[in-house]
């Protein structure tokens, strides 16, 4: 007979068989979800994608060594009365400007009429590094504006930076101040003594002599491998751990697998325009402390005073806002403007959102500013854009 | 008294004499039956073969045996004056392998103190603790094997081999380095662990469900971890070790190319140093001829 106060074994399971009921349940459950999901993600991998960047045609008008020169043309019309001319970085590759259609600031600017050049820097070999900021500067693009000017038959053009392409087109303006009507900074680092970023902060450890002496050129691949260290968790772990929930998702994929060609397309650095860089930039901040010399002439900000104007993305990991936000205090500009975008480094060309407002922004101004279409009322001043959690521009000439 | 009494009863000396007797006898006989080549030098034209390589077999092992012997009668000689061989085998493999010993004791040593801390509830960490013995294996090499790399060479090739030798230590420094730069970035990993570990048992303490969804805890674990990255990668023990690994990279890049060019030198392959040569002339022609194109344009107009 069973004893009334003998517990039952099976009671004594009781919480066990039930962790295990619901870890069993939940895994059966899961496997027929775990099938379709593989099925799909196969699916997917194996059909054929459209996974090309740079797909915008264009014209190769001028070739220098290892550099060239794209022309991009509307079908419509051109609109602006003076040659617009685009500057990237030589860390990674200009195609992120087309990297998708309808995530296109390329596609963007022609849709509106707008014909520009674009600087393609090629991929340095050993050959090139002995090649300084000078031979950029006032060699590459000098030779290249020069080219253009001579084309169109006019004194001067819109010039716009990228990154560090904007460093060069600010030092480039400095230079040339006759030579450029309007100058555009994007995500354009000219403060340097900041620790808001990481890369600061080890660019300021390193020593480039070194880094010269036993590379040569940077490879891209040691470039890409500090990027990535910058946030291990997101851009090693996390990023991919993303990709496998969407593998079957078409669209998802095809995007993933453009933006990494573009990510992973590195060219090396020339050595010494790197150990230039590191030197005169991030450990001297030479640029905004207005005491850099390039080709043996001093870089002196105040000669810029043709219009300006200086967006950069408040969530920026790599410039941050700190590394942008003095440089329009610092030139001889009374038509200037701050914008900051509520995004990051590389959101404010690709992001959805920051298309429609980083594009359109830059031809209302270019055209503004070409007298092609009236000036638009100018907005309440916006102290600290930086810190504001919406974009805010701030007053021209401040 | 059996075969092992009679072994052990016989002094050290005749032991070790018997086993050299037994072996040299072995091999002699053992190369007698090998054919000539092997056994002794090719009969000479004229010669007969058998007569000439059997000579030659004879001759050698005669010469090999008697150096043996004279080998085998300095190691059993009792000290005497200034020169003192080791008085017997065991001591002498001993003393040969005695920074072998201590460097495996020190390993040891390290590695118990991190288990006592384990015991003793201290939280040491498995970053912690490999930490320790990479430095404690670094230490070990440099304070031996890394000496011996280091001594000076001599000779002919002394150049040669010393660029070797910079060569092997730069990459064993390198490696070092590169190991402890990856622990480094391991302790992040485990820091999370912990951290997520003690706010799941804190959740189930609090009576919350915890087994609901994984995504929750990844989330929860991705968040952790990237807190604690930026933490280290902002910290100066961070920049300190980049640097120091950095440094390491470019010193063992330095040691290799140079051991390269050595190499290359021989062959028909240019050197980078003398490609660098030929660029650094190639630029500051091509410079020279942009500047006067320039000037001749200018002075066109």
């Amino acid at each position: 007979m069973k004893d009334e106060k003998q517990v039952n074994p099976s009671d004594m399971m009781g919480p066990f068989k039930m962790a295990g009921d619901l870890i069993f349940s939940r895994l059966l459950g899961d496997t027929a979800k775990l099938y379709n999901y593989l099925r799909d993600a196969r699916n997917v991998l194996l059909s054929p994608m459209k996974t090309d960047i740079a797909t915008t045609p264009y014209e190769v008008v001028y070739e220098e060594d290892r550099v060239k020169l794209k022309y991009y043309k509307p079908d419509t019309e051109t609109r602006l009365k003076h040659p617009f001319l685009i500057v990237y970085a030589q860390v990674n590759r200009e195609t992120m400007l087309d990297l998708q259609p309808g995530r296109s600031v390329v596609e963007t600017f022609l849709r509106a009429g707008l014909d520009f050049y674009m600087i393609d820097w090629g991929y340095p070999t050993r050959k090139d590094r002995y090649l300084t900021l000078d031979d950029h500067i006032n060699g590459y693009i000098d030779n290249i504006v020069d080219f253009i000017l001579e084309k169109h038959n006019i004194s001067s053009l819109h010039l716009m930076g990228i990154c560090q392409g904007g460093t060069f087109c600010v030092i480039y303006t400095a230079l040339h101040p006759g030579k450029v009507k309007n100058l555009i900074t994007t995500v354009t680092p000219t403060n340097f003594d900041t620790d808001a970023s990481l890369l600061n902060i080890w660019a300021r450890a390193i020593n480039p002599d070194e880094l010269v002496e036993s590379y040569g050129n940077i490879p891209g691949d040691i470039m890409n491998l500090g990027f990535l260290l910058l946030n291990p968790a997101r851009l090693m772990i996390d990023k991919y751990v993303g990709f496998l929930e969407n593998v079957n998702n078409f669209d998802f994929v095809e995007n993933f697998v453009r933006m990494e060609k573009w990510i992973f397309d590195s060219p090396d650095l020339p050595a010494e325009t790197f150990r230039e860089f590191i030197t005169y930039f991030f450990k001297k901040n030479l640029l905004i402390k207005n005491e850099l010399e390039v080709g043996g002439k001093k870089v002196d900000l105040k000669k810029i005073t043709m219009p300006v104007l200086n967006i950069y993305g408040k969530y920026d990991h790599l410039v941050p806002p700190a590394a942008c936000d003095q440089f329009i205090g610092k030139i001889g500009s009374k038509d200037k403007e701050d914008l900051c975008l509520d995004t990051g480094h590389i959101g404010i060309y690709v992001s959805s959102k920051t298309q429609k407002e980083f594009g359109p922004k830059i031809i209302r101004w270019l055209l503004e500013r070409d007298g092609l279409v009236e000036k638009a009322p100018q907005k309440q001043a916006a102290k600290k854009p930086a810190k504001k959690s919406k974009s805010k521009a701030k007053v021209p000439g401040k | 008294m059996n075969k092992e009494e009679k072994e052990k009863s016989m002094p050290q000396g005749a032991l070790l004499e018997s086993w050299i007797k037994a072996s040299t006898d072995f091999w002699k006989s053992t190369a007698s039956t090998w054919p000539a080549p092997f056994g002794g030098i090719s009969p000479l034209p004229g010669e007969t073969g058998k007569e000439g390589g059997d000579k030659s077999v004879e001759d050698s092992w005669k010469m090999f045996s008697e150096i043996w012997q004279a080998l085998f009668n300095l190691i059993n000689k009792p000290v005497t004056g200034e020169f003192h061989p080791v008085s017997s085998l065991p001591e002498w493999i001993l003393k040969a392998s005695q920074p072998l010993w201590s460097g495996y004791l020190l390993f040891q040593k390290q590695w118990m103190e991190g288990e006592e801390k384990v015991s003793a509830g201290e939280l040491e960490g498995f970053a912690n603790l490999s930490q320790k013995m990479t430095k404690a294996l670094l230490e070990m090499y440099e304070k031996d094997f890394g000496q011996i790399l280091n001594m000076p060479q001599l000779g002919l090739t002394r150049a040669y081999q010393e660029r070797a030798n910079q060569t092997i230590e730069k990459f064993i420094q390198f490696q070092g380095g590169l190991t402890e730069f990856v622990q480094f970035l391991l302790i992040p990993m485990e820091k999370t662990y912990l951290a997520v570990q003690e706010e799941i048992k804190n959740l189930e303490e609090q009576g919350q469900e915890t087994l609901k969804d994984s995504k929750v805890y990844y989330q929860l674990w991705i968040r952790k971890l990237e807190g604690n990255y930026m933490a280290l990668l902002k910290s100066t023990e961070y920049t300190e070790k980049l640097g120091e690994t950095m440094k390491a990279l470019h010193d063992y890049r330095i040691a290799k190319s140079q051991l390269f060019m050595d190499i290359l030198q021989n062959l028909p392959i240019p050197t980078n140093k003398d490609m660098d040569e030929l660029y650094k002339d190639l630029y500051l022609l091509k410079k020279r001829v942009k500047e006067l194109e320039k000037k001749v344009k200018s002075y066109e107009r």
